[in-house]
Parts: structure tokens; C-alpha cells; sequence
């Protein structure tokens, strides 16, 4: 079963919530892969301190023009949706780091004056944490498009023969967020009782809805303010919610430290139960 | 041929038309004469909506009007490369200034000349 955790907010525990649930799963013998596809900010290392034992380059296709022999007929430049190529008179331009590798130029160019070239965006490392086999995407810095890398390292984390592999989304709902979720069998949605939570699990649950997901929503710092307004949300939009994470120091504090709460904090480790309870229910549900 | 600037505008209202600071996103251009900084015409910018690469294809535009000298607010890193392959000079003005203002202040030579080199 393949379980995103996601949520359009950032810092609201997607990571903690993630993690934990890998090794919550993990401790009853199930095969459990985690992956980080969070590429421009993967933390999952923080929580899970894994031992890395490859390290593969993430890359994406750009052309390379032989300018040499170029006609400069600005065929490119016409069926470049993205503004990536530009012709001026006989002199052509590729921008690689604006191309979102459509390869239509490719087609476009008669005279094959564009070749394929690997642009390098990021790197995929693996390994294990424990006894769950562990996958982080790593985006370069500086790096504008965030999807490819996403997608590649989640189609790597599914590959694997597991029972759950979980997927610790991006943020937000962009093309990162889908590229995150578009996969997956459920979405664990975190979210917090604060206007910026409901606002952003609002975004989020309208990305799910759309991409036919089942939803789950864990609210984390549960009795952090006012859940009034998010919990009359969730029943008109009829979706579970699963789990309450206490707004408690001692999470706090392990957090800041690397560490796990679970095993560590009573309350904490009830409410992943409550997560994986929720999972296991839809896990019968579709079967 | 003579030189010909370009300036980003908010409007098509000539001389007196505000600066816009995005050379890019810059929803107009106006061209005058490098010499006599008589307006030659107001060109819009199709791409000042562009999901992404409005700055190259604006370069483009420069190129094909014959622009030498482009005065604006802030160059982003492609329209900076495209400019600078399309011998087009980049010059930064500080905000809030008319067109006419703009040229005045070229004119006396208190623009700064923007570059890659400066941009890395």
C-alpha cells in the first residue's frame, strides 16, 4: 500500500507524522519503505538517521544545439511552449534551466541540430534506517523545476517489494505536491488548528479531490487554538479526521533533537495507532 | 544605424509613462531615438503574462525592434544572458522615475550598467 503524507502547509509535521508512521508500521515485521520525495528541504534523515548505501544522479532531458550547423530557421523557438529556446536572426539560445523536457524541439528541428543531453538537477540516495529501506530525492540548490526529481524518486521507492511504502510529500499543490501523491493509494493530509492550516488543508484536500484520492487528516498540535472552524470544515467536506497530535513540549523537545517521539511519548504513540488503524481499515475498504 | 533605447513603462502614455521595474514582466516598452530621445513608438509586451521565460522572450522583442540600449529596474538571470548574447546594454534605474526622467538621467550618465558579470 502506497501512503502520502502531504499537506499544502509547510512546518505543520508531515515529516514527523511520516516517519513515525514508517516505523510504527516497521515494528510489527511489515516490509516498510520510506521516501522523502520533499526534495528541496528531504528532512526524514533527521527523524530516521539512516545508513546510505547508493547514490544515484537525478537528471532531465534538454536539448544541446550543434550551433556549427544550426540553420537558424527558429523552428524551436515556435514549438517551445516554455520560452527555453529563443532565435534571432541566424543565432539560436537554449536555456536549459527553463525547458521542462517535452522533447518537441527534437521533433521540431528537420535538420536534427538538437541532440539529447542529461542536465543534472539532484541526486537519489538509499539505504536503510533499521529495518525500513530508506529513499531521499535532493534537488540541486538553485534549481527551478522541483516535479521531475519528485517523480523519479518516488517511481523508485515503488518499485520496491513492500506492504507499505510511504511518501513524504512536498508542500503545497503544485506539480511537486502531484508528483508526490499521484501514486499513492491514500493521502494522509497533516494539517494544524491555526487559519493558515485550514486555509492551506482546504488547497490540499481540492488537489486530492481532483486527483481521486482517498483522504485521511491528522491534526497535529491538535490543542494549539481554536479548532472550531476546522473541525465544522472537515464534517461538511465528510473526511476523517484520524489522529490528534498534542501540542506537547516533550515532542517538542525530541523533535529539535532528532528523535522520534514515538516509543518515547505515550500520547504520541496512541495517535500513530489511530493513523495506522485508519490506514488499515481502507487498506480492507479496497481490498 | 543609430541607437535606439528601450524603456520598461507601466503605460503606453510616451515620455510621461512611470517606469515599470520588471524588465520581463514590464507590461510596456517604449523605443526612442539614442540621439535626439524623440519616441518612436510604444511596444506591448505579449509575454509580461508568461508562466515562465517572459525575460528571454522580451529580449527577443529588443532584438527585433533593434534596441541597443534597454533601461529598466531589474534584469532576471536568462533575460540577462539572452541580452547581453543579443548585444543589447542593460542599464538599472531606481524606481519611481517618468521615461523622460529615465533618459535624462542616461543621458547625464547616472545609470548603472547591469551585466552578467554584475548578475554572478
Amino acid at each position: 500500500m502506497k501512503i502520502a503524507v502531504a499537506g499544502a502547509k509547510g512546518g505543520v509535521g508531515k515529516t514527523l507524522v511520516a516517519t513515525a508512521l514508517a516505523q510504527y508500521l516497521g515494528r510489527s515485521n511489515h516490509r516498510v519503505v520510506y521516501c522523502d520525495a520533499d526534495v528541496e528541504g528531504p528532512n526524514g534523515k533527521l527523524f530516521l538517521h539512516p545508513d546510505i548505501e547508493r547514490v544515484h544522479p537525478g537528471s532531465v532531458t534538454v536539448p544541446m544545439l550543434n550551433a556549427a550547423k544550426c540553420s537558424g530557421c527558429g523552428t524551436c523557438q515556435s514549438i517551445c511552449a516554455f520560452n527555453a529556446i529563443l532565435a534571432v536572426g541566424k543565432k539560436v539560445m537554449v536555456f536549459s534551466e527553463l525547458c521542462h523536457s517535452c522533447e518537441a524541439c527534437f521533433i521540431a528541428c528537420a535538420d536534427g541540430m538538437l541532440t539529447r543531453h542529461n542536465r543534472h538537477v539532484g541526486n537519489i540516495s538509499m539505504g536503510m534506517a533499521g529495518n525500513i529501506r530508506f529513499f531521499e530525492g535532493a534537488l540541486n540548490v538553485g534549481e527551478a523545476r522541483v516535479a521531475p526529481l519528485v517523480s523519479q524518486v518516488v517511481h523508485a521507492a515503488v518499485r520496491q517489494a513492500a506492504d507499505y511504502i510511504i511518501i513524504d510529500n512536498p508542500p503545497g499543490t503544485s506539480c511537486a505536491a502531484v508528483a508526490g501523491q499521484e501514486d499513492a493509494d491514500v493521502v494522509v493530509l497533516v494539517t494544524e488548528p491555526t487559519p493558515f492550516g485550514l486555509h492551506d488543508l482546504k488547497l490540499a484536500l481540492a488537489l486530492g479531490r481532483r486527483l481521486n484520492k482517498s483522504m485521511l487528516v491528522v491534526l497535529n498540535r491538535a490543542d494549539l487554538g481554536d479548532d472550531k472552524d476546522m473541525m465544522a470544515y472537515l464534517a461538511s467536506e465528510a473526511v476523517d479526521q484520524v489522529a490528534r497530535i498534542p501540542f506537547d513540549r516533550q515532542i517538542a523537545v525530541m523533535t529539535a533533537d532528532g528523535k522520534s517521539p514515538l516509543g518515547y511519548v505515550p500520547a504520541f504513540d496512541e495517535q500513530m495507532h489511530h493513523v495506522a488503524a485508519a490506514i488499515h481499515r481502507l487498506q480492507e475498504a479496497i481490498a | 544605424m543609430t541607437d535606439k533605447i528601450a524603456i520598461s513603462v507601466s503605460s503606453a502614455d510616451g515620455l510621461v509613462a512611470t517606469m515599470d521595474m520588471q524588465f520581463g514582466r514590464a507590461p510596456f516598452f517604449l523605443l526612442v531615438d539614442g540621439e535626439t530621445h524623440s519616441p518612436i513608438k510604444t511596444l506591448s509586451n505579449d509575454a509580461s503574462q508568461a508562466v515562465q521565460g517572459a525575460g528571454t522572450r522580451v529580449a527577443v522583442l529588443m532584438a527585433q525592434n533593434d534596441v541597443t540600449d534597454v533601461i529598466s529596474g531589474q534584469f532576471g538571470p536568462s533575460a540577462c544572458t539572452a541580452l547581453e548574447e543579443l548585444n543589447v546594454r542593460m542599464w538599472t534605474a531606481p524606481s519611481g522615475l517618468s521615461a523622460q526622467e529615465a533618459l535624462l538621467e542616461f543621458s547625464k550618465g547616472n545609470l548603472s550598467r547591469q551585466s552578467i558579470m554584475v548578475m554572478q
